[in-house]
């Protein structure tokens, strides 16, 4: 790195907190996907002003910063392709407030998101979107890419629940966004930066929405003999005009990985299961649960369990979502796919998953944010095995157009980032796609914040294969 | 330009029964003032047509649904053409087991609602005057009604938009799909941009289930305190809520609650929020609901209506200080931080307006001015002081409209 540049961070946020040693950086060059990209420097600034001093000074000497919370991300947004600085938010991790009055927190981007509902427990309240990964994922890098979660069903995603954003400019200015009360006039601008991938500029406070804890929560499990029956439910619980708090759908292959590590009390046997919450009012939960029950019994569950005491809850939710991390016992490698489709069309594409697995020889673990439509299919592979990225590559894009066929998206909650850049133009039109760049261009981002993300790039690197990052060696560090 | 020119390039893209010229145009006016002509194309390709003759002859153009909405806003520096959508009335596409639909934006929320009721379904939106309101008004003005407590705000179910952009290429954003971050939600950008970036012509929702049950409640409070503390205990505790607000017009603070849902939750929830009521001084009333004509009276241009934002624990001192300033009727969504007053015979209504504005200041909160007569918006900023992110906005406003043809004037900082 440039001595001169090195120099000018130290001054701002202090020696110990710029790490520019090869064996240093070596921390910050993935997230959780496998692609790896060394940055620059590493910079860890200890305040907002010290954020907005690095932007400056990163301006000044032309060399793009990426912001990077817990490295959890599923898109390789985190990773500073082409180089650069990484600003990494973990020691921005106070909960500065929370107002239980009002129903809000403020937090700094470091934050868990789980430390957020835990400070809120107290006072009867909790931040609602719940990512698999929620023990380790920070609130900027939820913030960053919408995060979701199990129970963004009934309450939405990381978008609906963030009120105000204090952010750095590419200028390197500090400026808040949105209101924490009422309605602020003027264009939405934290609407616009919620999901964004850190291409607009560097959040470093945030204001969010707490909501009531409910006083009743259902949990049940139904169990099927196959995915088509599992699906089939999913899709008549939504038509019949019951939207759970939560309803996953776990399939044969992940209950065979999970059940051995945790014990979760998922039938390895089944074909697949749906675990479904349902809260609220008792009398509320109640109704809804019977009627989740008798839609499952109807479409042929094998059987369905309630009455689950709270350490059996807990289990069955450690289960979920630790899924991803105990595919590792199944194959080395694998690939984390995430697409959405309407939930009319869930049968169908979740059998075409199967099927485009099977004629390219490949096996699947899949593990569904069903009641959204949202699919998680993991391939797994050998990656030693001589040409098996490839053809995971080619699997996983048909999976994918598969859910662009039925009428969905290519990424539900994961982001584009750079695995799905060239798969924007599936849904996009380059007129759409040019309306988003001149947001970018708005805030005057360029492409100064984490460049090479989002927006597919004429000139491919024949060295990089696009949808590369998303390949990981299993690990208990990833989630899904 | 003159009206001769502008008329027959106009004819090329709409028929004469869609061109609006003369004396219709009285009910396009907006501040007093009249555009030059108005259209009513019913399909996205003659909006963008419209849009494209617009970018080449420099028009300004003004879109309108129901015009209900019309009095927020500043003056127009410029106003050419009228863009009425209300042609534009499809339903795209529903298929009701998704429970999700896309609409064009020129249907009326009721008659959305409508169609749905039939499916057991609605849509989650809660404009004022939803038989005059349309879709594309309802998210161009990101109104919300009572039932933002349990539907959420527009922004928060609009899954899917198209516009025609100010030079008529015709763009969207997010898709027909409940979850998706595939690129920037320009959805959120659209929603409440007052006409100012481009023209809603379409937009995907997620539906909810119409409750088969609803109960409407009303409870006589003697202070503010006391009325806020019951709405917040309320949805504190989960009952059934299907909207709530308070209402004031002199006298007693009104707290109106609608339970909705099923019916063993919607009992619960009246025997629990009585309980409530009572417990904090409350009593069971009537009331004569008016929540709509304190957010905006369309029909009734005079006078003055302020729009506050504060803390909802703000929302007690801030009712307490609306009514030193007397107006005639008081709505609050207490939950949100967010009530309107109404003066319909304001004789100072500059000095009111300051009043209401100094109000929301001291209690760290802002007001705009949500109506009033033209002559005091040529006074000040309808939307006040310019918040600190204004020059973003007006970056957004440069790239979406750089030769300044899309409602020119009417929003913040009237640019």
């Amino acid at each position: 790195m440039n001595p001169k540049l090195r120099r000018e961070l130290e001054r701002v946020v202090g020696p110990p907190w710029v790490l520019a040693h090869p064996a240093e950086l070596l921390t910050y060059e993935y997230d959780a996907t496998i692609e790896r990209a060394l940055p620059d420097a590493v910079v860890l600034p200890g305040s907002a002003q010290e954020v907005a001093a690095v932007v400056q000074v990163a301006r000044r000497f032309r060399v793009p910063v990426v912001a990077r919370g817990a490295g959890t991300g599923l898109s390789g947004g985190a990773v500073p392709y082409g180089g650069g600085i990484v600003v990494v938010t973990s020691r921005l991790n106070r909960i500065l407030k929370i107002d239980p009055e009002n129903a809000i927190a403020v937090v700094e981007p470091g934050v868990l998101n789980l430390d957020v509902s835990r400070a809120a427990a107290p006072y009867g309240l909790r931040f609602a979107p719940d990512p698999s990964s929620q023990k380790a994922c920070t609130i900027g890098g939820n913030i960053a890419e919408n995060a979701g979660g199990p129970h963004c069903l009934r309450y939405g995603t990381t978008t609906n629940h963030v009120l105000a954003l204090e952010m750095v400019t590419a200028e390197g200015q500090l400026v808040w966004l949105g209101s924490p009360w009422g309605e602020a006039p003027g264009y939405d601008l934290v609407g616009a930066v919620v999901g964004s991938e850190g291409t607009l500029g560097i959040v470093t406070k945030a204001v969010l929405r707490l909501l009531p804890l409910p006083p009743a929560i259902i949990t049940l499990l139904a169990i099927f003999d196959t995915v088509e029956q599992a699906s089939e439910a999913v899709s008549a619980i939504i038509a019949h005009g019951i939207v759970p708090a939560a309803l996953e759908m776990l399939d044969r292959a992940v209950m065979e990985a999970v059940e051995p590590y945790i014990h979760a009390g998922y039938p390895p046997d089944a074909g697949a299961v749906l675990l479904v919450e349902v809260e609220g009012l008792e009398e509320a939960a109640e109704a809804e649960a019977q009627a989740v029950r008798g839609v499952c019994q109807e479409l042929g569950a094998r059987e369905v369990h309630m009455g689950f005491t709270p350490e059996e809850r807990e289990r069955l939710w450690a289960g979920r979502k630790a899924a991803l991390g105990a595919l590792g016992r199944l194959a080395p490698s694998y690939y984390i796919l995430d697409g959405v489709v309407p939930r009319t069309k869930l049968p169908h594409v979740v059998r075409q998953v199967y099927e485009i697995c099977q004629s390219y020889g490949l096996r699947v673990a899949h593990v569904l944010h069903a009641g959204d439509g949202n699919l998680h299919p993991n391939i797994l592979f050998d990656e030693q095995e001589p040409g098996a990225v490839e053809r995971v590559l080619r699997c996983g894009a048909d999976i994918i157009r598969a859910c662009v066929e039925a009428g969905g998206s290519i990424t539900g909650e994961h982001g584009v980032g750079y695995e799905k850049r060239d798969f924007m133009p599936w849904i996009f039109t380059p007129h759409d796609l040019e309306a988003m760049r001149q947001l970018k261009d708005a805030f005057g981002a360029g492409d100064f914040f984490n460049p090479h993300k989002i927006f597919p790039e004429e000139q491919q690197e024949t060295s990089m294969v696009p949808q590369r990052p998303a390949i990981r060696h299993a690990g208990p560090d990833a989630y899904v | 330009m003159r009206q001769g020119t502008l008329e027959a390039a106009l004819l090329d893209v709409v028929g004469k029964e869609d061109l609006v010229t003369g004396e219709g145009l009285a009910s396009y006016s907006v501040d007093g003032r009249q555009p030059q002509a108005a259209v009513r194309p019913a399909s996205v390709a003659q909006v963008s047509e419209v849009m494209a003759l617009a970018h080449r002859l420099g028009l300004a153009v003004i879109p309108w649904g129901g015009g209900t909405m019309m009095g927020v806003g500043n003056v127009p520096t410029r106003y050419h053409l009228a863009l009425d959508l209300r042609r534009l009335d499809r339903l795209v596409e529903h298929e009701p087991a998704d429970l999700t639909l896309t609409v064009q934006a020129g249907m009326t929320v009721a008659r959305l609602q409508e169609a749905l009721a039939p499916h057991g379904q609605m849509v989650p939106l809660d404009p004022p005057w939803p038989r005059q309101a349309t879709i594309g008004g309802t998210l161009a003005t990101a109104a919300a009604g009572p039932a933002r407590c349990s539907l959420g705000l527009p922004r928060d179910v609009t899954i899917g938009i198209k516009v025609v952009m100010a030079d008529g290429r015709v763009t969207k954003a997010g898709g027909k799909v409940v979850k998706n971050v595939a690129g920037y939600d320009l959805c959120k950008l659209y929603v409440g941009s007052m006409g100012t970036l481009a023209i809603i012509v379409e937009a995907s929702f997620k539906l909810l289930p119409l409750p088969r049950t609803r109960e409407t409640r009303a409870f006589a409070f003697p202070a503010p305190m006391p009325a806020w503390q019951a709405a917040t205990e309320a949805w504190r505790r989960h009952l059934a809520l299907g909207s709530l607000y308070l209402q004031w017009q002199g006298g007693p603070y009104t707290l109106v609650v609608r339970l909705t849902g099923i019916q063993e939750a919607v009992d619960r929830s009246l025997s629990a929020l009585a309980a409530i009521a009572q417990g904090l001084g409350g009593e069971a009333t009537d009331v004569e609901e008016r929540w709509e004509e304190a957010m905006i009276s369309p029909a009734d241009a005079r006078g003055l209506t302020m729009k506050l934002s504060v803390s909802p624990s703000r929302v007690p001192a801030c009712l307490e200080g609306l009514a030193k300033l007397s107006p005639s009727l008081t709505m609050a969504m207490p939950l949100a931080g967010v009530c309107y007053a109404r003066w319909p015979e304001a004789g100072e209504p500059a000095s009111l307006a300051r009043k209401a504005m100094a109000l929301a200041e001291a209690l760290e909160g802002v007001a705009v001015i949500h109506a009033c007569e033209a002559a005091l918006k040529e006074e000040m900023d309808v939307f006040g002081p310019l918040p600190p992110s204004f020059h973003i906005m007006k970056a957004v406003k440069e790239r979406w409209d750089p030769r300044g043809n899309l409602s020119p004037g009417r929003f913040l900082g009237r640019w």
